[in-house]
């Protein structure tokens, strides 16, 4: 989002037009936020109150940069945002309207619209009124703040619209109506961006163990926590200095991955917290983190499942032995030439399986993956054939901050991925997707043992 | 288990005969001291035409042993309460010594809290009464009787005299054998088994496991521990086993007839023992162990055959009489083998119809790519891949085979055509996996053994196979290996649960049954 100081110097010449143009975000923002009616936050009054102290929060943050070339504020603000409650809204609201007094004083322009508003609106609530949790008045506030900034967006360029890649590959992948899916892929490539910004800019990585959480719980309570832990990093990232004194010149009053978080928003307002299923919410997060971490958009063809766009195996050595690739694997599979999908889906499910157990008795020194996994292969339905999927990648997420915890170099701001069969994981979505019912359990259940066998057998047929 | 197999023998020969006959085979034959004579028995004729005044008359008659299923003799090992309708006077010239404690006890018998003239009139009317009043003039007369047999005895000049006493009854019609009269066979049948439906609380028959028309068994010295319901204990003063082996009756009289005909065709002299100046005589039995009844049945008769041809008395050696009633076997098998022309064109009509068959059955399976046999056998030989080919060819000609696998194996015609069209189908599927030294039959590791047999057997038949069933059989087994192999945190205890060796088997046949079209 482009707001130079340059494009806008027609602004500081007529106060009168400055006037309008002020009005004009705010009715934009008020257009915006009437799409989002008929969903669940906008029917209570303080849910109502947190959108416009939001928009006026930015409002404000807007004018402080334009005018006082500065960025105070919202270092103010950050601690009052973990827990919000009357008092604390209060607080945000009188800071919030002392600058935009002192604004409107020493430059002699009026305040801005919202600020009557968002002044009747907390007069008008009483204390028994504030009954929404914690969690909810903080996500509200923060869409108010980025519901504002794409106001401002649309009215400098009404011509260009931005639209999430990402969003294509629901398409394919059968997850089309699929809310709880959709929320869970966009908190992962939200919460990534973040963590990326984090360790950038804060030089912390305190977002990474707050993920634990969640990994153990995925239900849409942690993930509301999880969130709110998420958006008050976002804040933090922009109240430092690199951030927004990176170039002077420029504006930055948006928060890192705002559309993203409004998107998430758009369904999280749809949805009712009852409604969403876990554990397709989790299986949308781990797609989220393969395809951020793993495949650029434009690379890659959607149309075509995944194993198929895999070139030919390549030859590398290690130790004088031939190392086993993905690729290796994925023309195995071919070879096999099984007759169902399904057989197909465990195989593949068999290798990730193998791979990964082997990793984390390797690197983490634990066995939480065996241990689920007994449980689970007794009945080997669709439903625990997802459910080993998640274990396998809840164990992949931790390797994967294993190696970022212990190769990251904060002077030279270098880290290391762990990847692994990146094809093979979003290879199972797609599947996923795509079957409708088991009917021959015994048939996936030798298909998985083929494929947890087929390491050792690749290797001894490389390697003879 | 030795009982069962006698109980099957008689099941071979079962022929719908009623008990009683079966019972009369059981008594044992009387044998003379001088074997140039004919043995002696005693007979007492009742005249019964006036039953106010009956009449005995003893005689002294010769034994004829096809006339045993007249006399009714007495089963020399039956049930605990043995009453005899013979006596046995073991006399030494006094009166005393003939006893008639044996018939008295009949009358004192009770069937169903009946006592037993009671049954007997339901079905035979005024008979039964006839025996009542026949008996008790037996008891009235005891001592005048035995004075009368002691005298007849010391006139024909005897001195000892152990052979049995037998009942003769005059009526107006003439004199009767007691076997000869069916309600006497009836009573006979009563005194020996009993009552039939005896319960015991949780006990169940030691054969077919029923738990109805329970009785004591088989008075047969034999000890067991596998059998359910023995009872391992010893006794004192008898060498009574009947409460030992539970029975229910069809089982009993199977048993029983087992156990004839192998006391009288399938047993043999072994040597002698000398105990003082008697020389005692000690035999052996011979029991096929088949379990097919046909079969059984065949070789009994054979050996019985052979039987006849084997002197007793000649031989004193265990192994020396074997080896010649091994070649008086072989000898009559070589007879039978010789058939009669129109046997032999059955044969051969069979035969054809069968390759026809199975000429069409490989032609739906592959016609192209024909190769020597050998060669192949070789070849895969030096890349040191020892294929399941070879272990097909040591089924076959292997003389160690399981008689289960040999008769599997003896019904599937296999001819070189067929072995060559196989070794095609294993090349391709060894291509596709890397299977060392691995043979069809450690299928056996993967599943029971007789669902090993049915698949084995249909590979080599060719027969179509249910692929989902093949599925459902691997797939238990290999799921709690895996699990146990996953689950294992030392290296040795995943070399005992190591799943890998069945498993490439399970690939093995699968490759196999789906290029061949086994599949249904």
């Amino acid at each position: 989002m482009l707001t130079d100081l340059s494009k806008n110097s027609k602004i500081e010449e007529n106060k009168e037009e400055v006037e309008n143009i002020y009005k004009e975000f705010k009715n934009q923002f008020e257009l915006i936020l009437k799409k989002f009616k008929d969903g669940k936050y906008l029917q209570e009054n303080d849910t109502n109150f947190m959108f416009y102290l939001g928009a006026l929060l930015n409002d404000t943050i807007f004018r402080q940069q334009k005018y006082f070339r500065t960025s105070g504020l919202l270092k103010q603000i950050v601690p009052f945002y973990k827990y919000i409650s009357i008092e604390k809204a209060e607080m945000i609201l009188n800071i919030c309207l002392r600058l935009q007094r002192s604004i409107s004083r020493t430059k002699m322009i009026k305040t801005s619209p919202l600020k009557k508003v968002a002044e009747t609106l907390f007069n008008n609530i009483s204390e028994k009124e504030f009954i929404s949790s914690d969690e909810d008045l903080a996500l509200c506030l923060i869409t108010g703040y980025n519901l504002y900034s794409k106001a401002i967006f649309d009215v400098f360029s009404k011509e260009k619209s931005y639209e999430l890649q990402y969003i294509k590959l629901w398409e394919f992948s059968n997850y089309k109506d699929n809310n709880s899916f959709k929320i869970g892929f966009l908190i992962a490539i939200y919460f990534f961006k973040i963590e990326e910004m984090q360790r950038k800019f804060l030089k912390t990585m305190s977002l990474l163990k707050k993920i634990n959480r969640f990994l153990r719980k995925p239900k849409m309570k942690e993930a509301k926590k999880f969130l709110k832990e998420i958006n008050s990093i976002a804040l933090k990232v922009h109240s430092t200095m690199k951030y927004t004194s990176n170039k002077k010149s420029k504006i930055r009053n948006y928060l890192p991955g705002d559309f993203i978080q409004l998107r998430l928003f758009e369904y999280l307002n749809m949805e009712l917290d009852s409604d969403i299923n876990s554990l397709e919410l989790f299986l949308g997060f781990i797609t989220g983190f393969i395809w951020r971490y793993n495949f650029r958009l434009h690379k890659i063809k959607l149309d075509i499942d995944p194993i198929k766009q895999v070139n030919e195996p390549e030859r590398i050595l290690k130790n004088d032995q031939i190392v086993v690739t993905e690729e290796h694997f994925i023309k195995s599979l071919i070879e096999k030439n099984f007759q169902n999908q399904n057989a197909e889906t465990s195989y593949l499910l068999g290798i990730l399986f193998q791979a990964i157990s082997q990793d984390e008795e390797k690197i983490l020194k634990t066995r939480s993956l065996l241990k689920q996994f007994s449980f689970l292969f007794r009945t080997f339905e669709l439903k625990n054939i997802k459910k080993t999927y998640l274990e396998i990648f809840r164990v992949y997420i931790k390797l994967w901050m294993n190696k970022v915890k212990t190769t990251y170099n904060p002077k030279e701001q270098t880290v290391k991925y762990f990847r692994k069969f990146p094809y093979i994981g979003a290879q199972l979505v797609f599947n996923f997707g795509k079957i409708i019912d088991f009917v021959n359990e015994n048939n996936i259940t030798l298909a998985f043992i083929q494929g947890y066998d087929s390491f050792r057998r690749l290797y001894n047929k490389l390697n003879a | 288990m030795l009982i069962n197999q006698i109980h099957r023998i008689g099941q071979a020969f079962y022929e719908g005969e009623q008990p009683v006959e079966i019972m009369i085979q059981m008594q044992n034959p009387v044998r003379s001291e001088d074997e140039t004579q004919p043995p002696k028995i005693i007979v007492v004729v009742a005249n019964i035409t006036n039953l106010n005044d009956i009449q005995f008359k003893p005689d002294i008659i010769d034994y004829n042993p096809k006339k045993l299923n007249k006399y009714l003799l007495g089963l020399t090992s039956g049930s605990g309460k043995n009453y005899s309708l013979t006596l046995s006077p073991s006399w030494n010239g006094k009166a005393k010594d003939i006893n008639f404690r044996k018939i008295k006890l009949i009358s004192k018998t009770k069937l169903y809290k009946k006592t037993i003239f009671e049954v007997l009139r339901e079905d035979y009317g005024d008979s039964a009464t006839q025996l009542k009043i026949l008996l008790e003039k037996v008891k009235q007369d005891e001592n005048t009787l035995k004075k009368q047999i002691s005298s007849l005895l010391k006139s024909e000049g005897h001195k000892n005299f152990n052979n049995p006493l037998i009942f003769k009854i005059r009526d107006k019609d003439g004199e009767k054998f007691l076997g000869e009269i069916p309600m006497m066979r009836r009573l006979y049948e009563y005194l020996f088994l009993g009552e039939m439906d005896k319960k015991y609380n949780g006990a169940k028959c030691n054969i077919c496991g029923k738990t109805k028309s329970l009785r004591e068994g088989f008075n047969l010295g034999l000890f067991t521990l596998d059998q359910t319901s023995f009872e391992s204990a010893f006794f004192d003063r008898t060498t009574d086993f009947s409460c030992q082996y539970l029975m229910c009756t069809d089982c009993y009289l199977y048993t029983l007839l087992g156990f004839i005909i192998i006391k009288n065709n399938l047993q043999f002299f072994a040597y002698q023992i000398k105990q003082g100046q008697e020389s005692i005589p000690i035999y052996h039995y011979i029991i096929p162990t088949v379990r097919d009844l046909k079969i059984l049945k065949e070789q009994v008769e054979i050996l019985n055959r052979a039987k006849k041809e084997y002197d007793d008395k000649e031989k004193k050696n265990i192994t020396e009489n074997i080896l010649s009633l091994k070649e008086n076997i072989e000898s009559i098998k070589t007879k039978d083998k010789v058939r009669t022309p129109k046997q032999l064109e059955r044969i051969k009509q069979d035969l054809e119809k069968r390759k026809k068959r199975q000429k069409n059955l490989l032609a739906s399976i592959s016609t192209s790519n024909k190769f020597n046999i050998e060669d192949l056998v070789i070849n895969l030989y030096k890349q040191n891949k020892l294929i399941p080919i070879i272990d097909i060819y040591f089924k076959i000609t292997n003389q160690k085979l399981n008689p289960k696998t040999k008769q599997i194996v003896s019904q599937i015609n296999i001819t070189s055509e067929n072995i060559e069209l196989l070794a095609v189908i294993f090349k391709e599927a060894i291509k596709k996996l890397e299977i060392k030294r691995i043979r069809l039959s450690s299928l056996k590791d993967l599943l029971p053994t007789r669902k090993f047999l049915h698949y084995y057997s249909s590979l080599l038949s060719l027969k179509p196979i249910e692929r989902e069933r093949y599925q459902q059989d691997c797939a238990n087994i290999l799921k709690s290996l895996f699990i146990k192999y996953i689950n294992a945190k030392n290296i040795q205890t995943k070399k005992e649960y190591s799943y890998r060796k069945s498993l490439s088997i399970y690939e093995l046949y699968n490759i196999l049954f789906y290029e061949a079209n086994l599949w249904r």
